[in-house]
């Protein structure tokens, strides 16, 4: 077993998003030792969503010398990731671990870091704190703020004003991504609206097939969704003839004719940071978080189905927020009429991770 | 019955040999070395025991088996039958003891379809004019628009020979053709028959076990034995004892148990008013009234699916009632575990490998069904030992001459006589009140025919009430003190049997 | 009665007995090198060398003690939810409610946890209660698909399967609302147990007691369908209904309680599963392990302690798929294929029983 002996003490808030580290102790470089990466996956990694933004990340990795990936999918959010990731330590002297699935941290990275000291894991939800094990950590980007590029360019490419949106569950991650991109699209139409339907799970692909019909039989004319395989919704609207926008990884090949963009993760950021710090033999940082301003999300390359206008004022959208100008300015009302932000947030602030709430001008309930 | 058969069918009855025919299942010879001769025109009937080889014979005949020797002659000439379509090429067809026929089309659709040419696409209105062409060459008419399951059994068996002479299959081979027919349907049916056969338009091969059908209407006649011939002759100048005498061999008998007289007649068994429903709707039986006493016999006869099945089912636990009750010693009964003990109910159903043992459990096993959950065999009531199981068993095996190799052999390897000695040893062992039996002889060979029967008088000389439910009217005159006749899912007759006889229940049977 | 002395001497009962077995050994040891051979083939077209997959299987699933203890902890969850499938089957009841099952009964372990562990209660007792609430919810849940059986005449396949169905569903309703952990935000979860209340492992091992638990309740119900009145009953029932109620057993009653086992089975491998691996109640319930146990069960022959070889053989699979994955580049679903094939071809060697000559004592000399 190598020592790789990375820092526990770079901790860095989330939003700060720090590439720094703060030690460089005698590292995996400088002994020579091979590295081995275990990655996790909890579906297919060509599931045209969160896998396979994950998968396509991970060849960045690969390239590097000296270091080899190991990869398992279909690994169920139950014991069996604590034995595969064990596994993979024990069987093939893995001594990185990237869990890539939001319900393996706890118990099972908690508890294994503790069984493994020597094992650095890394964890794609921004679940790490101060109390957990210091060879554990996150790495998390926020999504919502792609989603809001999406809202800006469906806003204006949309002729009705009204966008639908196919959700699994109503938990705060794609709450914000609703309301974000229901904030977007009022940068370009101040009527518009979003629908929003709820699925119950994370992958019902019949349930999400009627949710998209219903949504375009409700006037919609361009639907977006989180659940955890976009395909079929994109293709069923493709299929009714409204626009799309993605989510997690890209569906333009889906929609030759609607897809206008779409929100996607940049996982390659973080993995090659991960990867240039490794090759010096720098400790990895705890907690890595961030948005577009250090170019850890991206939206997919326009479609057919984006108009001049709306390439133009998704272009703007991103200037800002490379500019880290804020997607939730108050006054604003959630849809039953409570005002639940009063002044400018932060696109990183806490806060904002435990939202509740869908905004005024999102038609939906999350009971 | 006026019809005259068209010219072009006289005649044309074809003869058929079988010459040295061998067939060999693993280590057992089921025909060695058989031969029949069956002349054109003639009514042939083949007689044996069950296990005999009479079936193992008639389906090398028909191409459902390949015998390893032997050779078929059709009018002298040999025939390769490899297959049934070989069969029904060359002229031979079969009507099988059960109905082949679809329940839910029409007699003439049955017609059709029953073609090996039929098309896929079928000009009804031609078909049925051809239909009724050939009908009117026929002796015997079925009403064509009805439905199959509509018909009498009498007028589907008419059906199933129809088939054959629509396929103009003029070699016709019948295996217990008779067995679901009311006495009087059976005489009708073999009685055009017979009378085709002797105008040279077919010629019949029938398996029969009863020889009454075999003098009244055949001409020749073959047996079998352990797979090997053992006698033929002409029908008519045979009697019957040299003919079962053919059948059995020298098969030692057990001496039927005698007629003892009881002067005490104690009301046992009582049906009060019984009825059930059936699966379809209905009743399946419906006012049942019946009373048996201690020291005798009753005998319920009827033609199968007059609801006997379900009264005897109703009385073993396995249909509900609903209404009615059921009473031994003027208490009521109800049947469960508890007062089949209390009231020393047992039973002998039809089938016995169907509905009284567990087929893939072991002989042993099999005996113990009474007595596993009692001491010796359970301790504090739910613990089982086998030791005492495997005790018991061994003592009732070697009692009841039950053949088999270890009281571990799985009970569906037995043969049907043996799997029958086992339920009867489980179940007349102890002391018995009530027996319901059920067709207790069905498909049995001769000699544990007249064992179990003797057994059966044997319970009802000791003083126990017996319910014999049968559709063999010999076994009832042959048993019962009284017979009673079901018709229509009720009990439409009842009479001393000395005050009877066979004609007059014969007409219950049919509903008049 | 004329007694007379057998006309066959009954003394070969224990080679019957012994050949019995070795046939009940040798046929499915055949079967797994069948679908070993076929299975190598398929990976010979996929030019993929069958030497390096089994060599992998055999380190993956048994090749160290680090790999033992991870069979053996997969196969813990399989052998309740073998059972759960197996003892109904053995009464003739085919109930593949298993997978919800175990959600309720984990559902219901959890939230039992809820107000014992606020109120500080003793661990033993804690873990007590939980239990007999994991196994009462399920065991009433699959007796519900018994009874409808029995007395509705539905059948129990499709009730038990959709009763699966609304068991996840209530899981999933109380989860994300009623007994939500408020902390839980993006994968809604009940309120943790805590690490004082978690079930540890076997002591030198990593395997958790689950495991002790599974191998236990097979052993018991070996001896309930061998050994007791009930069990022969509930054979004579699953063997030949009609027989069984000619010979007035209870018939519904011994089908509820076989399905009420079954479901407490599946309740108690959920309570494990919440008690020893997740510390709550979440959707990561849903794992599969249910329907798994139905081909544990069907290769086991419906035998409760052949259950335990090929729920840990499967646990080995399981272990070892994984590493097939990383080291061959192969995707998840080959080890599913090499299942499918295994389940496939053991139930085609199910035709086998009896027709082996080798295994036959002479049977049939007695045909009359």
């Amino acid at each position: 077993m190598s020592h790789i002996n990375l820092s526990r003490r770079s901790l860095l808030k989330a939003g700060a998003a720090g590439l720094a580290a703060a030690a460089l102790p005698v590292g995996w470089a400088q002994a020579q030792s091979p590295l081995t990466i275990g990655t996790v996956y909890v579906g297919p990694r060509d599931d045209f969503g969160w896998n396979q933004a994950h998968s396509v990340a991970m060849e960045i990795l690969k390239k590097v010398p000296g270091v080899t990936v190991i990869e398992e999918e279909n690994v169920a959010e139950t014991d069996a990731v604590s034995q595969s990731m064990e596994s993979m330590i024990n069987l093939d002297g893995a001594n990185l671990i990237l869990a890539t699935s939001f319900g393996y941290y706890s118990p099972f990275v908690v508890e294994l870091a503790k069984k493994y000291p020597d094992v650095e894991f890394r964890h794609a939800a921004p679940l790490w704190t101060d109390a957990d094990p210091a060879n554990a950590g996150s790495y998390f980007c926020y999504l919502n703020q792609a989603h809001y590029v999406d809202g800006v360019a469906a806003g204006a490419a949309s002729p009705s004003g009204k966008l639908g949106f196919v959700a699994a569950k109503p938990i705060p991650s794609v709450l914000s991504n609703i309301n974000s991109f229901l904030l977007g699209a009022r940068k370009t139409n101040p009527n518009a609206t979003v629908q929003v339907i709820f699925t119950g799970e994370w992958s019902m692909p019949v349930r999400e097939a009627e949710a998209t019909n219903a949504l375009v039989d409700a006037g919609c004319d361009v639907i977006t969704c989180h659940v955890d395989g976009p395909k079929v919704v994109v293709e069923t609207a493709e299929g009714r003839g409204v626009k799309t926008c993605g989510h997690n990884a890209s569906q333009a090949p889906l929609a030759p004719n609607g897809f206008i963009t779409g929100a996607e993760y940049k996982w390659a950021t973080i993995y090659s940071m991960y990867a240039d710090l490794l090759a010096k033999g720098e400790p990895l940082p705890n907690f890595v978080a961030g948005g577009y301003h250090n170019d850890m999300i991206q939206n997919t390359p326009y479609g057919a189905g984006a108009t001049p206008e709306a390439i133009a004022a998704a272009d703007a959208a991103i200037a800002d927020l490379v500019a880290k100008k804020p997607i939730y300015v108050g006054p604003l009302k959630d849809n039953a009429g409570n005002v639940v932000i009063e002044g400018e947030m932060d696109n990183y602030d806490p806060v904002l991770d435990g939202m509740s709430y869908l905004l005024e001008g999102v038609v939906g309930s999350i009971t | 019955m006026n019809a005259i058969a068209p010219v072009a069918a006289v005649g044309r009855a074809p003869s058929l040999q079988a010459v040295g025919m061998t067939k060999i299942f693993g280590p057992l010879v089921a025909l060695d070395d058989v031969s029949i001769n069956v002349p054109a025109g003639a009514f042939h009937a083949l007689l044996g025991e069950n296990g005999a080889g009479k079936s193992t014979l008639v389906k090398s005949i028909m191409g459902f088996y390949a015998a390893d020797k032997g050779q078929v002659l059709l009018d002298g000439k040999e025939v390769a039958i490899r297959t049934p379509r070989d069969a029904r090429a060359n002229g031979i067809g079969m009507v099988y003891q059960h109905f082949t026929l679809v329940p839910c089309l029409t007699a003439a659709e049955n017609l059709v379809i029953s073609r090996a040419d039929a098309p896929a696409v079928i000009d009804w209105r031609k078909e049925k004019k051809a239909l009724a062409q050939f009908m009117e060459t026929m002796p015997f008419r079925v009403p064509l628009d009805a439905q199959v399951s509509a018909l009498s059994a009498g007028e589907k068996q008419k059906l199933e020979i129809l088939k054959l002479l629509y396929l103009d299959q003029r070699f016709m081979i019948l295996d217990e053709p008779t067995s679901v027919l009311t006495p009087g349907e059976a005489d009708e049916v073999l009685g055009l028959l017979g009378d085709m056969a002797s105008r040279k338009e077919i010629t019949v091969l029938m398996i029969s076990h009863k020889f009454r059908e075999v003098k009244a209407f055949c001409d020749g006649f073959t047996v079998l034995r352990r797979g090997r011939f053992t006698g033929s002759g002409d029908a008519q100048t045979a009697t019957v004892a040299e003919m079962s005498q053919m059948m059995i061999g020298d098969t030692e008998i057990r001496e039927r148990a005698q007629r003892r007289q009881h002067n005490d007649k104690k009301e046992m068994l009582e049906l009060a008013g019984l009825f059930a429903d059936h699966a379809e709707g209905g009743n399946a039986i419906e006012a049942v009234n019946l009373k048996v006493h201690a020291g005798e016999i009753v005998g319920i006869a009827g033609v199968s699916g007059n609801g006997q099945s379900a009264l005897v089912e109703a009385l073993a636990g396995q249909r509900a009632l609903s209404d009615g009750a059921i009473r031994i010693r003027g208490q009521n009964f109800f049947p469960t575990r508890g007062d089949f003990d209390r009231y020393k109910v047992f039973g002998l159903p039809e089938e016995p490998l169907k509905n009284a043992t567990v087929p893939r459990m072991s002989v042993a096993e099999n005996i113990a069904f009474r007595s596993f959950d009692k001491p010796p065999v359970a301790k504090f009531g739910w613990w089982m030992s086998p030791g005492p199981l495997r005790i018991k068993a061994e003592e009732l095996i070697a009692r009841y001459r039950v053949k088999t190799t270890s009281p571990d052999a799985p009970i569906e390897t037995l043969s049907g006589g043996n799997v029958q000695r086992a339920v009867l040893a489980r179940e007349l062992s102890g002391d018995v009140d009530v027996l319901i039996v059920a067709n207790p002889c069905f498909g049995l060979d001769f000699a544990s025919v007249s064992e179990i029967r003797s057994q059966i008088m044997e319970q009802r000389n000791r003083g126990a009430a017996v319910l014999l439910v049968s559709e063999d009217l010999d076994e009832i005159l042959e048993l019962a003190d009284r017979v009673a006749v079901m018709s229509g899912g009720t009990i439409t007759y009842v009479s001393k049997i000395e005050d009877t006889d066979r004609n007059t229940i014969g007409q219950h049977m049919a509903g008049h | 009665m004329t007694v007379a002395s057998p006309s066959v001497p009954i003394h070969r009962a224990t080679s019957v007995r012994t050949l019995k077995l070795a046939e009940a050994i040798f046929v499915p040891v055949v079967a797994l090198i069948a679908s070993a051979l076929i299975f190598s083939l398929f990976l010979l077209v996929i030019g993929q060398s069958p030497l390096d997959f089994f060599a992998l299987i055999w380190t993956g699933g048994f090749g160290s003690s680090f790999s033992l203890q991870q069979s053996l902890q997969r196969a813990a969850p399989l052998i309740l939810t073998g059972l759960a499938f197996a003892i109904p089957a053995r009464i003739g009841l085919t109930i593949i409610g298993a997978e919800g099952a175990l959600v309720l009964g984990g559902l219901s372990a959890a939230a039992m946890a809820i107000p014992l562990v606020s109120g500080g209660a003793p661990v033993p007792i804690t873990w007590i209660f939980m239990a007999l609430a994991a196994m009462a919810a399920s065991g009433f849940w699959i007796g519900l698909a018994g009874w409808l059986r029995h007395y509705r005449g539905v059948n129990e396949t499709i009730s038990s399967l959709l009763l699966s169905y609304i068991a996840i569903a209530i899981m999933n309703f109380f989860v994300e609302g009623a007994l939500r952990d408020p902390a839980s935000a993006n994968k809604p979860s009940t309120m943790p147990i805590g690490d004082a209340y978690r079930i540890g492992a076997i002591p030198g091992t990593d395997v958790h007691w689950g495991f002790a638990a599974g191998i236990l309740a097979a052993i018991a119900l070996w001896v309930l369908m061998s050994r007791t009145t009930f069990g022969f009953a509930a054979r004579m029932t699953g063997g030949n209904v009609r027989a069984a109620q000619a010979q007035g057993l209870p018939v519904g009653f011994l089908m509820v309680t076989c399905c009420v086992i079954a479901g407490a089975c599946a309740g108690l491998a959920g309570f494990f599963e919440v008690a020893a691996i997740h510390g709550q109640a979440n959707a990561s319930l849903v794992a599969g392990y249910g329907f798994t146990g139905i081909l544990v069960a069907f290769l086991a022959r419906h035998n409760p302690l052949m259950v335990i070889p090929i729920a840990i053989l499967f646990g080995a699979l399981a272990a070892a798929g994984g590493l097939v994955q990383r080291r061959m580049g192969m995707p998840d679903a080959t080890v599913l294929v090499l299942q499918g094939i295994i389940f496939v071809v053991l139930l085609a060697s199910d035709t086998l029983y009896g027709r082996i000559k080798f295994f036959q004592a002479d049977l049939r000399g007695d045909r009359t």
